[in-house]
């Protein structure tokens, strides 16, 4: 077996056409011809174009300023060369496998166009999809997504190609479909050299051999080992009698035919941080919606024992104002029109009453409090950066000076970096205010580090509940032990 | 659901809507029933004259009454008689109705390959010379009203080089199609706006498909040209297609009465503008509930071969 | 994908033909000196010093009638692409808002009129009222608001689910408050954008209209009407037919070419 990388990346420089910052400059790597190479970095930091160029394949808009790429001997950035590569040599597959299948095509068909001299059979067989016949004859929407996923990856390696370059695999899958993914990765190790473009950090830690570090567009060094946290435990444990803030009984809720959320029990002692997990489609987000009012739903829901109503239209403006919800996604949590300033603005004036000049003042001191500078009142979400924007979405809840606040997967948009700095944030706020978060994640390194306890969702019903340490040390239910162990290697 | 049932249930519906439009033609017409009398009868007649013909004519019954009478007789196939020269509706239609068919079809025959054509070529360059070129070509075309195009090739070709004759001459109880050069100028007119437009729909549909992830992984799988649309692009395209084919039959009715009353083409189109002249009421009505019928019936086809020929759909359902 | 944006210059010209051609339909009529009814000389005379484009069918000026005959044209266009703007806006908001099945149910009800061909509906009205140019107005704007309401209320659905809207709801902003910060100004680019795609469209409805003899009749000016008027005299002059069509020609494409760029710009946008 030769030990002659596989793949050697020259000095490439890539750029839009028309001019502008390039997506990658004078990038040198070698790909070694075993092993699997990590590429990570932030969104924008030129990962995928970098990938890409290791078929000869630009994306449109983009042009190669200089530099070359050599993958088995070719130069991918000719004709022939590329032509040559594409025909075997390298596979790449996109962040949504399943849909590189063509969707009027039947699954037999397009494997049999990709399978060459190896058989269709065969083919399935790496993969481990033991099907029958009459899988080979349906359509890619008439299947499981990772049954999807798996025909995907095998159109990829049909011809044994000596390079697999995968982007973004895991990302926006649930736990369990991701540990799929890292299984089949992790067994292919033998047979191909894989470069694999990732921000999801466990993925990387658990199979690449050697990780590159982009950040626009230019390699830098790998980045500082992560902190170990220490526990942040919120200051008010219970001294005398927990004060229950926030407590929902019998909770039920659908989504048109289907039960989201069904029957749930939940109380979070004030002071405390409660994570929620559960798989994708677990109920986690409908249930957050439905204690904020958003949506509708049978049982009753209590703040500070006062039971509320329904929907947020019909609670109290003080019960509107004791729960916060912070959003998932960071960009769509703020008006894209409105300056950070009007959106502090709104819910001081309609929830506290503020005018000025005691409203400018607030909106300074929340700026303050998530570590903003004061001038970025002026700008509009558009010129923040993710983390930026999310600290303003903490600002605007904390602007009313809730009780509760409700953390729907607030980092899971983030790179792993910037995330922590968040949710550090989070618990300082929660110490100096002595907030009660609810917490909701699918990343149990987050629900470790940051929650006093845990309640797993699946289904729609808790299936399981307790301390962190507890829950975590030693699992009981099955989704949870499947989490912890998708999680933890 | 099945087949059967979804067909069933897409015929309801387009049923349910033609009922619709056919009150809403029956009110938009009679907003003004008494002038019908007026007209019939002339300027220079009583009033008794008139409102002994509104008797006659059972205009001085309600206008509810008078829909379902309309109606009821048009569900089977009896459209009334025309106020000017008293002639049968359903005989006029059934006499124009097939020049009209005829020049939709030459239009089609014509537009339908070179819009596919256009908007492959177009669609499968995006965003270079060739795409820029047809979309402004294309864009412009369909710019220009019908009658302007239509105007623009009598200029040209008839009055300038004396190639096909100015207007449609066609001998009372003739067939265009006896005569085919009166053919030609007016199933161009039709056919450039309808390529235009139908370029352009194509021409989306392809960007569409071309920028798919299943035919960039396709692409980088080493597939190229003609493989890559004929297996990957173009099975995808039928869903598309028909709808075009669709719209664009549907934009012809309208266009063709403009063309028709251009070149005074013994069309639908043309009686019906010459009955809205007229205020020829019972007329127009019926030619009109004739339009809205055939539209729909083409939409309903289109659908249903839609249906039947995209996996996607069929599996859903 | 989309076919690369036009050059600017192409822009600033189509920019610069359709005002000019929006101002000599706009002001003409007090720029002319002649009257626009009245004959003056035989029958499609050829062009004189007193009358720099000849006469028409009936013996009248045609530069007056040119001056006075675009008014009607871009005054209907622009009516009904406002009116079924703000209809259409109203409408498709509402229907954003509202759940999945009321919303599905507005657009429906407004499609009905989609399936009708455009020139039947105006056949139609204009059988029922004839002569009148409300009814044209009335016809174009019904004829574009099934596209009004569809893209308005594609837009703000797609708004209405953002997290900022959720949590302007959850604080209990009213309704109207979160339409005005909220739901608005994220659309207004959406809208601006399908208006000017439907204004090409009414321009080139009305000019048709007027061609078709539909809308207030003669002895009126009007654009589209000239050119079917004076079609039969084309050997004899063809001023009377050629200055209106191509005054049509230049302001429909230019027209529909800043339209299309306008609907580019948003849709990346």
């Amino acid at each position: 077996m030769s030990t002659e990388p596989v793949a050697r990346v020259s000095d490439l420089t890539i750029g839009p056409v028309g001019g502008g910052a390039a997506t990658v400059s004078g990038l040198n790597l070698t790909v070694p011809n075993r092993g699997v190479l990590a590429l990570v970095g932030r969104s924008g930091s030129g990962k995928t174009t970098a990938a890409l160029s290791l078929l000869g394949h630009l994306r449109p808009g983009l042009v190669r300023r200089g530099g070359a790429v050599h993958v088995a001997g070719q130069d991918a950035f000719t004709p022939g060369g590329a032509a040559a590569l594409r025909a075997g040599t390298v596979a790449y597959l996109p962040q949504d496998a399943a849909a590189t299948l063509n969707p009027s095509r039947r699954l037999g068909t397009q494997l049999a166009e990709a399978a060459g001299p190896r058989s269709v059979a065969e083919l399935l067989d790496a993969v481990h999809l033991n099907v029958d016949r009459g899988f080979l004859r349906r359509y890619p929407h008439q299947v499981s997504g990772g049954q999807a996923q798996r025909v995907a990856f095998a159109l990829a390696l049909a011809r044994d190609p000596r390079l697999l370059v995968l982007d973004e695999p895991t990302a926006g899958l649930d736990a369990v479909l991701v540990r799929g993914i890292r299984d089949l990765i992790a067994e292919l190790l033998g047979r191909t050299a894989t470069v694999l473009v990732s921000h999801d950090p466990e993925l990387v830690s658990a199979v690449a051999d050697e990780v590159v570090v982009l950040e626009a567009g230019r390699r830098v060094e790998a980045a500082p080992p992560r902190r170990v946290l220490s526990r942040t435990r919120g200051a008010r444990r219970a001294t005398v009698s927990p004060e229950i803030a926030l407590s929902a009984s019998g909770l039920t809720a659908r989504h048109g035919r289907t039960t989201a959320v069904a029957g749930i029990d939940l109380s979070v002692i004030s002071g405390e941080c409660l994570a929620l997990v559960g798989p994708s489609g677990s109920g986690k987000s409908t249930l957050a919606r439905c204690l904020v009012g958003l949506h509708p739903y049978r049982g009753e829901v209590a703040l500070r024992g006062t039971v509320v109503a329904g929907a947020a239209a019909r609670r109290t403006a003080e019960q509107r104002r004791q729960v916060q919800l912070v959003a998932q996604h960071s960009v769509g949590a703020l008006n894209p029109r409105e300056t950070v300033d009007t959106a502090l603005r709104r819910p001081l004036r309609h929830l506290r009453g503020l005018a000025e000049p005691a409203a400018s003042a607030e909106i300074a001191r929340l700026l303050d409090r998530v570590r903003l500078p004061s001038g970025y009142a002026r700008r509009r979400p558009g010129r923040l950066s993710g983390g930026e924007r999310q600290r303003v979405n903490l600002a605007r809840a904390l602007a009313v000076r809730p009780d509760v606040l409700l953390c729907d997967e607030v980092t899971s948009a983030l790179d792993a970096h910037t995330g922590d700095a968040v949710l550090d944030l989070l618990a300082e706020l929660r110490h100096d205010l002595g907030l009660t978060v609810v917490l909701i994640t699918h990343d149990l390194a987050t629900v470790a580090r940051h929650a006093d306890s845990v309640a797993v969702l699946d289904a729609g019903r808790v299936v399981e509940y307790g301390p962190v340490d507890a829950v975590l040390a030693a699992p009981d239910h099955v989704v949870t032990r499947a989490l912890v162990g998708a999680a933890g290697t | 659901m099945s087949l059967v049932l979804l067909i069933a249930r897409r015929v309801a519906g387009a049923v349910s809507i033609l009922v619709v439009l056919s009150a809403l033609i029956f009110a938009a017409t009679e907003v003004l029933p008494g002038d019908a009398a007026g007209v019939l009868a002339g300027g220079e007649s009583s009033q008794a004259d008139r409102d002994r013909l509104r008797q006659d004519l059972g205009l001085d019954a309600g206008l509810a009454h008078r829909y379902l009478t309309w109606a009821t007789a048009a569900a089977h196939g009896d459209l009334g008689t025309g106020y000017v020269g008293h002639r049968d509706v359903a005989a006029v239609l059934a006499d124009r109705l097939p020049n009209s068919l005829l020049l939709a079809v030459l239009a089609m025959a014509v537009a339908v390959p070179a819009a596919v054509a256009a908007g492959l070529a177009a669609g499968l360059r995006g965003g270079r010379r060739t795409d820029r070129m047809i979309s402004t070509a294309t864009l412009m075309a369909a710019a220009v009203p019908e009658f302007l195009v239509a105007a623009v090739l009598v200029a040209v070709f008839a009055t300038g080089l004396g190639l096909v004759p100015e207007v449609s001459l066609v001998p009372l109880g003739s067939r265009p199609w006896r005569a085919p050069a009166v053919l030609v100028l007016p199933a161009a007119a039709l056919a450039v706006t309808a390529l235009a437009v139908a370029a352009r729909l194509v021409r989306a549909s392809v960007v569409d498909i071309a920028s798919a992830p299943y035919v960039e992984a396709a692409r980088l799988r080493g597939v190229t040209g003609t493989r890559l649309a004929l297996r990957h692009v173009l099975p995808n395209a039928v869903g598309p297609a028909v709808q075009v084919v669709t719209v664009m039959f549907a934009g012809l009715i309208g266009g063709a009465v403009v063309v028709e009353t251009l070149f005074n083409y013994p069309g639908v189109g043309y009686e019906l503008q010459q009955a809205v002249a007229n205020r020829d009421v019972p007329m127009v009505q019926g030619l009109a509930l004739a339009m809205c019928t055939t539209t729909l019936v083409v939409l309903l086809l289109g659908d249903i071969v839609h249906v039947l020929l995209s996996p996607v759909l069929r599996g859903r359902s | 994908m989309t076919a690369g944006r036009r050059s600017p210059a192409t822009l600033v010209v189509a920019g610069f033909a359709a005002t000019a051609v929006a101002v000599v339909a706009l002001t003409g009529p007090e720029l002319a000196t002649g009257s626009p009814t009245a004959p003056v000389g035989l029958p499609f005379d050829v062009p004189s010093a007193a009358h720099p484009l000849g006469t028409d069918a009936i013996g009248r000026d045609v530069l007056s009638r040119v001056l006075h005959g675009g008014r009607t044209v871009l005054l209907l266009s622009a009516g009904a692409t406002l009116s079924a703007g703000l209809l259409g806006a109203a409408l498709g908001i509402l229907a954003g808002l509202a759940g999945t099945r009321a919303g599905e149910i507005v657009v429906r009800v407004v499609d009905v009129v989609a399936v009708v061909p455009a020139l039947l509906v105006l056949l139609v009205l204009a059988a029922g009222l004839p002569g009148s140019d409300l009814a044209v107005l009335a016809g174009v704007t019904l004829v574009s608001l099934p596209f009004s309401v569809r893209v308005v209320r594609a837009a703000t659905r797609s708004v209405a689910v953002s997290g900022f809207v959720e949590v302007a709801r959850a604080r209990g902003d009213s309704r109207w408050q979160v339409v005005r910060h909220d739901i608005l100004p994220n659309v207004a680019g959406t809208v601006l954008a399908e208006t000017g795609v439907r204004f090409s469209a009414a321009v080139h409805l009305c000019a048709t209209a007027g061609f078709l003899g539909l809308g207030r009749g003669a002895p009126a000016a009007n654009w589209g009407r000239m050119v079917s008027e004076n079609a039969a005299g084309l050997s004899l002059n063809m001023w009377p037919v050629l200055v209106p069509a191509l005054l049509l020609v230049v302001f429909t494409v230019a027209v529909n070419l800043l339209a299309d760029d306008l609907a580019v710009r948003w849709g990346e946008a």
